[in-house]
C-alpha cells in the first residue's frame, strides 16, 4: 500500500498533500488549504484537534487511526520543525481493528486505547514502520520478568546490528550484551516495571563498536497477548547527539559559572526590581552572606547592613529606570568588621527583545589594593623628592635621569640647570673617557660605596660618599646613587686623629669609663700611673683600682655626674703593687655616638698632698706661735743693761727699725708718753727692788705715725738660782681699740639715757617666773611709767601689764622673743600710779660674736594721744558714713514715696475740665494747680534721674566715638537746630573717641549743645565749635565753645554746676542740665571746666 | 492812697496765689511783679531815671530767695549797694519756701529784712504786711 503525506501547520491547516496516484485516499483526505479538522466534523468520535496538539507537543511520532469513507486510515504524526508536522497516512485493511490509538493522556476516553495489530497485518505494519527513522518493536513480558520480542521494524537492524529475535527470545540476556553494564539493571528493572503497567521511559547507554550511544526507550504496557502478562509496543531512539549536546551545554554552563565564580571581580545579575538573580563567589563575599541563595530575590537594602545599601539600591533602580549603564563608578563597601573596600562598579541594563529592561548585570572591582599601591607610589615618589638624602639617578650616557631636591640643594644648581649637565660637569674624576669604564664598574659593583669630590655651582668642592645601586627601570639601566656629604666628617676625622694623638700622648692620665664601670679607653699615662700594662688594664673595672667606689655607689655617682655634667673630686687609686695614691679627678660626661662616657682627667696628687700637709702643720705651729705672742714681749736684762723687744713690738708700733739699745735709752722708752713715763719707770723700779712682784701699767705709747696709743704693760721679774732678779720680762698689749669702744659706749649710754623713748634692756636668761629680768632702764622710762631703775631692775616687765592689756598683743612679743626675732606690739600699759597709757613697743635681740642672744632691748613710746585721735577720727568717719547712708535712704524715700501721690495729682490735673467751671477765680486757681503739679512732676523726675546717676558706680565703659554721638544728638534735636539756624563745627581729628559710658556721652553732648542754643545771643545765630584734643598728661579733652550770651563767671562760678541754678531768664530753663553733666562726668572720674565772657560766649572743657 | 508791693518771685503760680490771698484779706494794694532779682534791679534802674522816683517806689518788697539768674540774697546785696536811698523807704520781707536754716539765720542778721515769712502766706503774715504798709 502506498503512503500519503500531509503537511500541516500548527493550526491544522494543510500545506501540502502527497498521495500516490489512484490511491483510495485521494477522495478521503482533505485538500490543501483546508483544515485537517474537517474529519472531526464528519466523525464525532475522533478528536483530531487533540491529535494535532499532541503531535506538536511531542518529540516523538504519534499515531491515530480514523475511519473515513469507510476506509480505516492510520495517521502517524511527527513534529518536524517549528510549526510544521507531517502526518503519514495509510489505509488499513477494512477488517483490521480500527480503534483509536492513544497517544496522549490528556483525554480520559482515550486512555485505554493502544495500538493493536493483528498478526496478519504484521507484514503491512512492518513495511510501513520500516520506513520510520526509529526502532519500533513489540515485547511480550511474562509474569516472571522474561520477555519475547514480537514485532520489530527494519530500523532495529541498523540500531542493533545482528539483532536476532529468536536468539534473544530464547535467551533474554543476549539483549543486554550491548547494554552499558551500569545501565543493565536499570533496563531490566524497567522491563519488570512494565508488569505493573508502568510506562517505560528510560534513557540508557549501549556500547556499539566501542562507542557509547545514548538511547531512549519508550513504551506503554497493555494487557498481554500470546500468554504474556503485558505487551508493550515500544520504540527506541538514538539520543546520543542530543545527550552530547546537553552534556556539552551543561559543561559549558559549569565552566562559565566556574569562570564567573573565580573572576577577581564581583559579578551579579539583578531583575527589573533590583533583586539579585545571580551572584558570584566574590559578590557573595562582598555581601557577607553565607551563600548565593541567601541573596537571591533580595535587593541591596535587604542584603547589606551597612550604609551603602541604599545607595547601591538606588543606583540599581536608576540604571533600571534610565536604561543607561554606569561604568567604573567609584564607590565603597563598608564591611561588617569596619573594613572599607574601595570599589569600581559597573552596572549595565539587560533588555528583552522588545527593548524592555528586564534586569541588570553588574561588575564590581575591589580597588582598595590598587588605591593603596597608588598611594604608596605617591609616597615613594614624595619620599624620593623630599628625602633629606641627596639621591640622583644617572643614565648610561652620564646625564641625569632624575634627582631630588636635596641633591640640587647640595650642589647649588637649579633643576633646569642640572637637566643639562652630565656627571663630569660635577665630578672631574669621571670625564667622558673614563665614564664608560666607570659605568661598567658600577654595573658589576652594585651596592658598593665610594668616595669622590663633587664641584658645586659656586666652585667649591665637597667630599661625598656615594652608595651606588644599579637598577633597571623600563629597560633603562640607571645608577641610583645615594650621596652623603662627608666633607665635615672628613674634617672631624682629622680632628679626631689630632685629639686621639693628644689623648695617647698626654702626660695627664685620661680614662673613658662606661656606665657599667668598665673602661672604654685610657691612655698610657694612666697605665703608667697605676703600674699596669695596657693589656692588664683592659680587664679592669673602676672598682679594681679605686677603693672609694663599689658596685653599690657607682650608679649614684654616675647619676650625679650625668645631672651635673661635670664633677671634680678627690679620691684614691690603688696601684698594681697595692699602694694607694691620692688623685684629683675631673670627670666629664660626654656623648660618644649612642654611648655615654665619663671622660676623666686624673692627676696624681700624692706628692702635692704631702707638701700641703706639711705646710698646713707648719702653718698651724706658726699660727699658735703668733697667737701666743700677740703681745709684744720685752726683756730688760739687768745684768747686761740691755733691752730686748720681740718682733711683735713693731706690729704694735709700726716701726721696723727698733733697736736694742741699753735700758736707759731705747726705742720703747723714747716713745712712752712723757706724762706717763715716770709712773711706768717707777713701777719698774719697785719690781726690781722687790716691793712688788709684778706690775700692770696702762700708759700711752707713741707709734710710728706719731699717734699715742693706749697699751697695757704687764711685767714680771726673772730670778736666778740665787733668787736675785736678773731681768724683767713683760708683755705689751695694745688696748687702744678697747679704749675707743669704751668711749663710744659711754656716748651711746648718754644717748640712751637722754632719749625721749623708754629703753629697757633685759637679760636674755629668764628668771624663775619665765620673764626676762630688767638690767637697765633709761630716764624716759621713768618719766613714762613712773617706775625708777631701782623699782624695776631685776624684775620683769609684767609689772606694766594690767587687766586692759591685750593678751594677744603681748603674746606677739613673747613669740618674737622665743623665736629670737624682733617684734612689735601696741598695748595698754599701766603706770606706777595705776594710770593707763597706750604704748608702742618694739623689741630686738642683742647678739654676741657667736650669734648667741645675750640681751633683749625694748623701746617703748607713749602713743596715747595718737590713739585717742585715731579713735575720734574713726568715730567721725562712722558717723559720716551713717549720715550719708541715712541721707541716701531719705532721698530714696522722699523721691519714691512722692511719686505715688504725685501720679494722682497729675491725673487729677489732667482730668480737670476748666470749661465746666464758671467761677473765674477757681479757674485761675486750678490753672495754677495744674502748672505747679507739672512743675513738681518734672522736678521729681529730675531728682530721680540724678539719684540714679549718683547710685550707678559701675557703668559699662567702652570706646565711644565722638562723631557718632554728635550725629545721634543732632538727629534728636534736628528741628531745634533748623529753627535756630545753629551751626555746629566739629573737629575730632586729633582723637576720635574716649573710654566712657555711651549714655553719659550723649547726655554731655545733648546738654552742652542745647544749652548753647538755649542761651544763644539774640543778635546772632548760634555757632558751636566742638574740638577733641589730648593734653600733656595724655588725657582726652572735648572743648565745646559757643558764641552765646556768656556768663559773668565771677558771679556764678560757685553755683554753675549746682542743682536748680539758673543764670538766664529763659522760659524752659530748669537749672538741671549742667548739674547732670557735671555729675555724669565726675562720677566717671572726669572733670568739666568752664570759661565765659558775657555777650561773647562760653567754653566748656570736658576732661575724660 | 493805694500802696504798692513789689513781689520778686519767679513762680507764676505763687504770684497768682499772692494776689488772691491779698484779695481775700481785702488788702487793696497795687502789686508789681518781678520774675527775678535781675528784673527787680532793672525795675529800680528804670524808676531811678524818672523825675520823681520816690513817688513811685513800692512800699514793700516780698523777696523770694531761690530764683534763676539772680537770687534774693544777691538782689539784696546789689540793691542796697546801688540804691541806698530807696532801701530806707522800703520794707523788705523775705518770703520763701526755703527750709535751709542758714537762710533764716541770714535773714535775722540782715538789718534790711523786716521778717522772714514762709510760703504760703497765712492770715497772720498778711496782717504783718498790712501793718507794715500802713506805717
Amino acid at each position: 500500500m502506498e503512503l500519503a503525506f500531509i503537511e500541516i501547520n500548527i493550526n491544522g491547516i494543510i500545506n501540502s498533500v502527497s498521495i500516490p496516484n489512484a490511491s483510495p485516499l485521494i477522495d478521503a483526505l482533505p485538500k490543501v488549504g483546508n483544515t485537517i479538522f474537517t474529519f472531526e466534523e464528519n466523525d464525532k468520535n475522533i478528536n483530531i484537534r487533540n491529535f494535532v496538539d499532541t503531535v506538536f507537543n511531542s518529540k516523538f511520532p504519534i499515531e491515530l487511526i480514523v475511519t473515513l469513507n469507510n476506509l480505516s486510515i492510520q495517521f502517524i504524526g511527527h513534529h518536524q520543525k517549528d510549526s510544521i508536522a507531517v502526518i503519514y497516512c495509510k489505509q488499513l485493511q477494512v477488517n483490521t481493528v480500527a480503534e483509536q490509538v492513544p497517544i496522549s493522556n490528556k483525554k480520559g476516553k482515550e486512555n485505554n486505547s493502544s495500538i493493536q495489530l493483528k498478526k496478519s497485518d504484521e507484514a503491512t505494519l512492518k513495511r510501513f514502520t520500516d520506513n520510520l527513522p526509529l526502532v519500533l518493536f513489540e515485547v511480550n513480558v511474562f509474569e516472571d520478568g522474561s520477555f519475547e520480542f514480537g514485532f520489530v521494524n527494519e530500523e532495529m537492524k541498523s540500531f542493533f546490528p545482528g539483532f536476532n529475535r529468536e536468539v534473544i527470545n530464547a535467551d533474554n540476556s543476549q539483549l543486554f550484551v550491548r547494554v552499558h553494564p551500569d545501565d543493565k539493571d536499570k533496563l531490566i528493572q524497567s522491563i519488570k516495571d512494565g508488569l505493573d503497567f508502568k510506562v517505560w521511559d528510560i534513557e540508557y547507554r549501549v556500547i556499539d563498536n566501542d562507542e557509547i550511544k545514548w538511547v531512549k526507550g519508550y513504551g506503554r504496557p497493555e494487557p498481554g497477548i500470546n500468554g504474556s502478562k503485558v505487551t508493550v509496543c515500544a520504540y527506541v531512539q538514538d539520543i546520543t547527539k542530543q545527550k552530547k549536546a546537553e552534556r556539552a551545554l551543561s559543561k559549558e554552563r559549569l565552566m562559565l559559572r566556574t569562570l564567573i565564580d573565580n573572576l577577581p571581580v564581583s559579578i551579579f545579575v539583578k531583575d527589573a526590581h533590583g533583586r539579585k538573580l545571580m551572584a558570584n563567589r566574590l559578590d557573595v563575599e562582598f555581601m557577607e552572606v553565607a551563600s548565593e541563595m541567601d541573596a537571591i530575590g533580595k535587593t541591596d537594602i535587604e542584603i547589606f547592613k551597612n550604609p551603602q545599601k541604599e545607595y547601591g539600591y538606588y543606583e540599581d533602580i536608576k540604571v533600571l529606570h534610565d536604561k543607561v549603564p554606569i561604568i567604573d563608578q567609584h564607590g565603597y563597601v563598608l564591611k561588617n568588621d569596619g573594613e572599607m573596600i574601595d570599589i569600581l562598579v559597573s552596572k549595565v541594563p539587560i533588555f528583552d527583545e522588545l527593548g524592555n529592561v528586564i534586569g541588570l548585570i553588574g561588575i564590581c572591582r575591589d580597588v582598595t589594593e590598587k588605591l593603596r599601591i597608588e598611594e604608596q607610589l605617591k609616597l615613594i615618589d614624595f619620599s624620593f623628592r623630599k628625602a633629606a638624602t641627596p639621591i640622583v639617578l644617572v643614565k648610561e650616557d652620564a646625564s641625569f635621569y632624575d634627582f631630588n631636591e636635596a641633591f640640587a640643594n647640595m650642589i647649588g644648581y637649579s633643576r633646569e640647570e642640572l637637566a643639562c649637565l652630565k656627571i663630569h660637569d660635577l665630578d672631574e674624576a669621571y670625564h667622558e673617557s673614563v665614564w664608560i669604564e666607570h659605568w661598567e664598574w658600577l654595573k658589576s659593583n652594585t651596592g658598593q660605596s665610594f668616595q669622590t669630590g663633587i664641584k658645586k655651582k659656586d666652585g667649591s668642592t665637597i667630599v661625598v660618599n656615594i652608595q651606588s645601586n644599579m637598577i633597571k627601570y623600563c629597560d633603562i639601566m640607571l645608577n641610583c646613587a645615594y650621596i652623603t656629604d662627608i666633607t665635615e666628617k672628613i674634617q672631624s676625622e682629622d680632628r679626631f686623629r689630632l685629639i686621639d694623638f693628644i689623648f695617647k700622648n698626654a702626660s695627664t692620665s685620661i680614662i673613658y669609663i662606661r656606665e657599667d664601670a668598665t673602661l672604654f679607653d685610657y691612655n698610657d699615662s694612666f697605665c703608667q700611673m697605676l703600674g699596669y700594662s695596657r693589656e692588664e688594664m683592659n680587664a679592669l673595672k673602676i672598682f679594681d683600682f679605686d677603693p672609694e667606689f663599689n658596685e653599690d655607689i657607682w650608679p649614684t655617682h654616675w647619676k650625679e655626674l650625668r645631672e651635673a655634667g661635670k664633677l671634680s673630686f678627690i679620691t684614691k687609686k690603688k696601684k698594681k703593687d697595692g699602694s694607694i695614691i691620692d688623685v684629683e679627678v675631673s670627670a666629664n660626661m660626654i656623648k660618644y655616638g649612642a654611648l655615654e662616657l665619663n671622660c676623666a682627667f686624673i692627676t696624681d696628687t700624692t706628692e702635692r698632698k704631702k707638701v700641703e700637709e706639711e705646710l698646713k702643720k707648719s702653718n698651724k705651729r706658726y699660727e699658735f706661735a703668733t697667737k701666743a705672742t700677740s703681745d709684744a714681749i720685752w726683756e730688760a736684762d739687768l745684768i747686761n743693761n740691755t733691752m730686748f723687744l720681740s718682733s711683735n713690738y713693731h706690729n704694735i708700733i709700726g716701726n721696723n727699725n727698733y733697736n736694742y739699745q741699753n735700758l736707759d735709752n731705747n726705742d720703747w722708752k723714747n716713745n712712752v708718753h712723757p706724762d706717763d713715763l715716770a709712773r711706768v719707770l717707777q713701777t719698774g723700779d719697785s719690781l726690781i727692788s722687790g716691793k712688788i712682784d709684778k706690775f700692770q701699767n696702762e700708759y700711752r705709747l707713741r707709734n710710728a705715725l706719731g699717734e699715742y696709743m693706749t697699751v697695757i704693760d704687764r711685767g714680771f721679774p726673772i730670778k736666778n738660782e740665787e733668787g736675785k732678779i736678773i731681768s724683767l720680762i713683760g708683755a705689751i698689749q695694745d688696748i687702744t681699740q678697747k679704749k675707743t669702744e669704751e668711749e663710744r659706749l659711754k656716748l651711746w649710754e648718754t644717748v640712751i639715757t637722754n632719749t625721749s623713748e623708754a629703753i629697757i634692756i633685759r637679760d636674755a636668761r629668764p628668771i624663775e617666773d619665765g620673764g626676762l629680768p630688767v638690767l637697765f632702764v633709761n630716764k624716759a622710762f621713768t618719766q613714762m611709767t613712773g617706775y625708777t631703775a631701782e623699782d624695776i631692775v631685776g624684775k620683769t616687765l609684767s609689772i606694766l601689764n594690767g587687766p586692759l592689756t591685750d593678751r594677744e598683743e603681748r603674746d606677739k612679743i613673747r613669740d618674737a622673743i622665743n623665736n629670737k626675732q624682733s617684734g612689735k606690739m601696741r598695748v595698754i600699759n599701766y603706770k606706777k600710779n595705776g594710770e593707763t597709757y597706750w604704748a608702742s613697743v618694739s623689741v630686738f635681740p642683742l647678739k654676741d660674736n657667736s650669734g648667741e642672744t645675750t640681751h633683749w632691748v625694748s623701746i617703748q613710746r607713749d602713743i596715747t594721744k595718737r590713739k585717742i585721735a585715731d579713735a575720734e577720727r574713726e568715730q567721725l568717719l562712722n558717723e559720716l558714713i551713717r549720715n550719708n547712708n541715712e541721707l541716701k535712704q531719705f532721698s530714696y524715700i522722699t523721691t519714691h514715696n512722692l511719686r505715688a501721690p504725685l501720679t494722682n495729682l497729675l491725673s487729677i490735673a489732667k482730668m480737670i475740665d476748666l470749661k465746666k467751671i464758671n467761677d473765674k477765680r477757681t479757674v485761675a486757681l486750678l490753672e495754677g494747680f495744674q502748672k505747679s503739679t507739672y512743675h513738681l512732676s518734672e522736678t521729681l523726675e529730675d531728682l530721680i534721674e540724678i539719684l540714679i546717676i549718683k547710685e550707678k558706680q559701675h557703668l559699662p565703659l567702652k570706646e565711644i566715638g565722638f562723631a557718632e554721638v554728635l550725629l545721634n544728638v543732632k538727629a534728636s534735636i534736628a528741628n531745634t537746630i533748623l529753627e535756630t539756624k545753629t551751626e555746629i563745627v566739629a573737629d575730632f581729628s586729633v582723637i576720635s573717641c574716649a573710654h566712657f559710658n555711651g549714655a553719659y556721652m550723649e547726655s554731655i553732648f545733648l546738654n552742652l549743645i542745647t544749652n548753647a542754643i538755649k542761651y544763644s545771643h539774640p543778635e546772632r545765630h548760634p555757632i558751636i565749635q566742638i574740638i577733641s584734643t589730648v593734653d600733656k598728661e595724655g588725657k582726652t579733652k572735648l572743648i565745646f565753645s559757643d558764641n552765646g550770651l556768656g556768663m559773668d563767671l565771677e558771679r556764678v562760678k560757685d553755683r554753675l554746676f549746682g542743682l536748680y541754678q539758673r543764670f538766664h531768664n529763659i522760659a524752659n530753663s530748669k537749672g538741671i542740665g549742667l548739674y547732670l553733666v557735671h555729675s555724669q562726668i565726675t562720677s566717671l572720674g572726669g572733670k568739666i571746666e568752664v570759661s565765659s565772657a558775657v555777650n561773647i560766649g562760653t567754653t566748656f572743657t570736658v576732661t575724660f | 492812697m493805694q500802696r504798692t508791693i513789689l513781689s520778686i518771685e519767679d513762680d507764676e503760680v505763687t504770684q497768682l496765689l499772692h494776689k488772691i490771698e491779698f484779695e481775700d484779706a481785702e488788702l487793696i494794694v497795687n502789686i508789681e511783679e518781678a520774675w527775678s532779682g535781675q528784673i527787680a534791679l532793672d525795675y529800680f534802674a528804670a524808676l531811678n531815671k524818672e523825675e520823681d522816683p520816690f513817688s513811685k517806689i513800692p512800699d514793700l518788697i516780698l523777696l523770694d530767695l531761690n530764683m534763676p539768674v539772680m537770687g534774693g540774697w544777691e538782689f539784696l546785696e546789689l540793691f542796697s549797694k546801688d540804691y541806698p536811698h530807696f532801701v530806707e523807704r522800703i520794707k523788705i520781707f523775705v518770703l520763701s519756701s526755703s527750709i535751709n536754716p542758714e537762710d533764716k539765720i541770714r535773714a535775722s542778721k540782715e538789718p534790711l529784712v523786716r521778717a522772714f515769712l514762709y510760703k504760703p502766706l497765712n492770715e497772720k503774715d498778711i496782717e504783718i504786711i498790712r501793718k507794715a504798709i500802713s506805717e
